[in-house]
C-alpha cells in the first residue's frame, strides 16, 4: 500500500517548480462501475496529476445538468459507499486522489472519515459547503486529525475580508470557483474570469486552482497562465457519456486529458 | 422561561445554519443584514400590514365549527388561513420577502413549490409589484396541481417544469437554488417554507407569525382558552407561524401533524421528523429522510405540499427538545377529514390542512374534552382532482 499523498507538499513543491496542476474529476460509477478504474488510469497515464473521485449524492446542489446526470446514473446503476471507498483505494495507488462530494455523505455514512483515510484519500473537496468552519468546527477538528484536509473554496462573491480568512485556513489548495454558478462546461469563459483570478494572485499565499466551466485546452492555458492549476469535471463526463463503450471512453479520456496537459505545459512566451 | 432562536449562525441548537456553496455565503450574510435592519424599522411594518390588510384580506376569522365540535365532543375552532387572498397561509411569507427584495433592489424572483400554493403566493405579489418571476415545480406536481399552474401563468409568470430526481418539492427547490447560485447578482430567492439556510428559517417564521399573533389576540378578546393547537407540517411554515406566538404559554399543547402517506407499515410517506434522521439537505442542518449512505429519499403523500423529504430546522429543534408533539396521519385519513369538513361546516380544506384535520379523532379517542384550534391553512379547490379521484 502507497503512503498516503502530501497535499501540502505537491502544491508546495509543484509551485516551486512552476508546474501548474491539472485535476480531473470522475464521478464513482460512471457509465458502469468497472469503468472508474480503467478511466482513472487513463487520466493519471495522460498527465493529470490529481484526481477527484465524485461520490454521486441524490442533491447535488452546487451542479449543473452534466454532473447531475452523472451522479444519477450513478446511484441507478447501484453506486453506493461500499463503490466509493473501493474506487478510492485503487485509484489512490496510482496517484493523489481527493474525494469530491456534499457534507450529507461525510455525516451520514458510518465512519466515513476513517473510511476515507484509510482508503489513503488526501483529501476532501464539498463545493456545496460548509465553507469555513463557522458552521461545523467539530467536523473540522474531526478530519483535521485524521490528515484529511478539506479543500476550501473562494467564489467571484467572496469579499476580501473571507478571502483573507479562508487564506489562513492552512489547506493544501484553494479551489477557486472561475464564476458565479454551478458546474458545467461552458464554451467560453467571460474575459472577467481573467481579472478575478489575477486579483486572487495578489492577495493569497495559498496555492490556488480554479474550475467551473473549463471545457477546452486554451481555457485551461488561460487559467493557469494566472492560478497554480485547473480543474476540470464536467467536459471529460460529457465525453465518457457520449462514448458507446468503455474502448472508446478511454480513449477519448486520454486524448483528452493529454490535450489539456500539452496546453496547460505549452511555455508562457510561446 | 425565554426563548430565544436561531442564534446569531442562525441555528436553533444544532439544527439550522447555512451549508450552501460560496458563491452564495456573500450573498445570504448580506440578506441577512437587510432583513434585520427591515425588521427594525416601523416603515416597513406599517407597509408590510397594509399589504396583508388591504391585499390579502387580514385577520382572518377565527371560527367556531360548531357542528364539527358536535361530532368530537369537544370545542373546536378553526384559524381560515384559506380565506387568504389566493387561498392560503402563504401569501403571508411571499409578501414580507417581495417587499424586503424590493427594498434591497433585487428585480428578479425565483421560487420552487410543490403544491402551487407558494408559487401563485410569489406570482401574485410579483404582478401586484412588477417584479419578473420564474416559479420551479416538480413535473409530476404540475400534473397534478395543474389548475395553480394555470393560475402562475395566468398571472404573469413563467413556471419551469423540473424533470430531474423525484420530479416535486425536493427537485424543485434544488434547481431553484442553482438558479439563483447563477443570477445572484439581479435574483432574488423568494423560499416558500421555513427552510433553507440562515436567515430564511428564521425571516419566514417572522413573516408567518401573523398567524398565531392574530390567534392570540382573537382568544383574548373572546376569552377563548385554548389547550391544543394543531397544524400540518410540511416545511413547517404555517405550523411555526401558528405555534411561535404560544411558544411560552407551557399551558398550551402544540402539535404538528406530518404526512404518514399510506401508513406506518409502509416506506412511502413524508413524515421527516417521527419517520427520519439529521441530515444536511438545501442549506440547512434538520431531520430527512435518507438512506445509510446519505441519499435523500424520496417522499410520498397524496398532498403535494406536505410532499417533502427534509422539514424545518426549528421544527427538528422543537422535536428534540419535546416542546412541540409531532404525529402522523395517512393519505387515507386526510381524505376522509376533508370530506367531513365539507359536509359539516360547509369548508372545502386544502388536503395539506386535512392532515391538522385528522388528528381531531385520535384527540376524541384519547378523551380530550377542552378546546382545540386547528390552523386551516388552505382551501381545496387545488385539490379537487385529488378528490374527485378518491372518491
Ligand atoms: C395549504 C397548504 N398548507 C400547508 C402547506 C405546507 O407548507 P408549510 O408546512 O410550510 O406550511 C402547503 C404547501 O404547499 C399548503 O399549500
Amino acid at each position: 500500500m502507497a503512503p498516503t499523498i502530501d497535499l501540502f507538499a505537491l502544491t508546495r513543491d509543484s509551485r516551486q517548480r512552476s508546474h501548474k496542476l491539472l485535476v480531473m474529476y470522475l464521478t464513482c460509477g460512471y457509465c458502469e462501475h468497472n469503468w472508474t478504474f480503467p478511466l482513472a488510469r487513463e487520466v493519471f497515464a495522460a498527465g493529470a496529476d490529481i484526481i477527484e473521485l465524485g461520490m454521486p449524492f441524490s442533491d447535488p446542489l452546487a451542479d449543473g445538468p452534466t454532473i447531475q446526470a452523472a451522479s444519477q446514473h450513478a446511484l441507478d446503476n447501484g453506486t453506493t459507499s461500499k463503490e466509493y471507498f473501493e474506487g478510492a483505494s485503487q485509484i489512490s495507488e496510482l496517484g493523489p486522489t481527493l474525494f469530491m462530494g456534499y457534507l450529507n455523505s461525510v455525516t451520514s455514512i458510518p465512519h466515513f472519515l476513517e473510511r476515507a483515510h484509510d482508503a489513503q484519500l488526501c483529501g476532501l473537496v464539498l463545493p456545496g459547503g460548509p465553507v469555513t468552519s463557522e458552521s461545523f468546527s467539530s467536523f473540522e477538528q474531526f478530519s483535521a486529525r485524521l490528515n484529511l484536509p478539506r479543500i476550501p473554496f473562494i467564489s467571484p462573491t467572496s469579499s476580501q475580508d473571507r478571502i483573507a480568512q479562508i487564506d489562513v485556513m492552512d489547506a493544501p489548495f484553494i479551489y477557486a470557483v472561475s464564476i458565479a454558478g454551478v458546474t458545467g462546461a461552458r464554451a467560453q469563459l467571460d474575459t472577467s474570469v481573467d481579472t478575478y483570478l489575477a486579483g486572487l494572485k495578489k492577495s493569497l499565499k495559498t496555492p490556488f486552482l480554479a474550475g467551473f466551466g473549463v471545457s477546452s485546452p486554451e481555457t485551461a492555458r488561460r487559467i493557469v497562465s494566472i492560478a497554480d492549476g485547473v480543474i476540470v469535471g464536467s467536459a471529460l463526463l460529457d465525453g465518457i457519456g457520449s462514448s458507446a463503450s468503455l474502448e472508446q471512453a478511454c480513449k477519448f479520456t486520454s486524448e483528452f486529458v493529454q490535450s489539456l496537459r500539452e496546453a496547460i505545459d505549452e511555455p508562457l512566451s510561446a | 422561561m425565554s426563548y430565544d432562536y436561531p442564534d446569531i449562525n442562525g441555528f436553533f441548537g444544532e439544527y439550522g445554519g447555512q451549508f450552501i456553496p460560496e458563491t452564495l455565503v456573500a450573498p445570504c450574510q448580506e440578506l441577512a443584514r437587510q432583513y434585520r435592519t427591515a425588521a427594525l424599522d416601523p416603515g416597513f411594518h406599517q407597509e408590510l400590514m397594509w399589504h396583508l390588510h388591504d391585499f390579502a384580506g387580514r385577520p382572518t376569522p377565527l371560527y367556531p365549527a360548531e357542528r364539527l365540535s358536535d361530532r368530537f365532543g369537544f370545542q373546536i375552532f378553526l384559524k381560515r388561513e384559506d380565506l387568504v387572498h389566493t387561498g392560503a397561509h402563504k401569501l403571508n411569507n411571499a409578501l414580507g420577502q417581495a417587499l424586503l427584495a424590493m427594498r434591497i433592489g433585487k428585480t428578479r424572483v425565483i421560487a420552487e413549490t410543490g403544491a402551487g400554493q407558494h408559487g401563485v403566493a410569489t406570482a401574485t405579489v410579483c404582478a401586484r409589484f412588477g417584479l419578473e418571476c420564474v416559479v420551479y415545480m416538480g413535473a409530476k406536481d404540475m400534473e397534478r396541481q395543474a389548475p395553480n399552474v394555470a393560475r402562475m401563468k395566468m398571472l404573469g409568470s413563467e413556471v419551469r417544469a423540473v424533470t430531474s430526481g423525484t420530479q416535486t418539492l425536493k427537485d424543485a427547490t434544488s434547481e431553484a437554488i442553482r438558479d439563483w447560485v447563477t443570477n445572484v447578482h439581479d435574483t432574488f430567492y423568494l423560499i416558500g417554507s421555513v427552510v433553507g439556510p440562515h436567515p430564511y428559517p428564521l425571516m419566514v417564521r417572522e413573516f408567518q407569525k401573523v398567524i398565531g399573533e392574530e390567534t392570540r389576540e382573537q382568544c383574548a378578546d373572546r376569552g377563548i382558552v385554548p389547550q391544543i393547537l394543531l397544524a400540518c407540517v410540511g416545511g413547517g411554515s404555517n405550523a411555526i407561524g401558528f405555534f411561535f406566538p404560544f411558544i411560552e404559554f407551557s399551558g398550551v399543547q402544540l402539535i404538528g401533524v406530518e404526512a404518514g402517506g399510506e401508513g406506518d407499515g409502509s416506506p412511502h410517506h413524508a413524515a421527516a421528523l417521527t419517520r427520519g434522521t439529521p441530515g444536511v439537505l438545501h442549506g440547512s442542518r434538520s431531520y430527512v429522510l435518507q438512506n445509510i449512505d446519505g441519499q435523500i429519499l424520496e417522499a410520498h403523500s397524496i398532498s403535494a405540499g406536505l410532499d417533502y423529504p427534509g422539514i424545518g430546522p426549528e421544527h427538528s429543534f422543537l422535536f428534540d427538545t419535546g416542546r412541540v408533539s409531532y404525529v402522523r396521519v395517512s393519505d387515507d385519513q386526510a381524505l376522509a377529514s376533508a370530506r367531513e369538513l365539507a359536509k359539516l361546516e360547509g369548508i372545502i380544506p386544502a388536503l395539506e390542512s386535512a392532515h391538522a384535520l385528522a388528528h381531531l379523532a385520535k384527540l376524541k379517542q384519547e378523551g380530550f374534552t377542552k378546546t382545540a384550534i386547528v390552523c386551516l391553512s388552505g382551501r381545496g379547490d387545488k385539490d379537487m382532482g385529488t378528490y374527485g379521484a378518491h372518491n
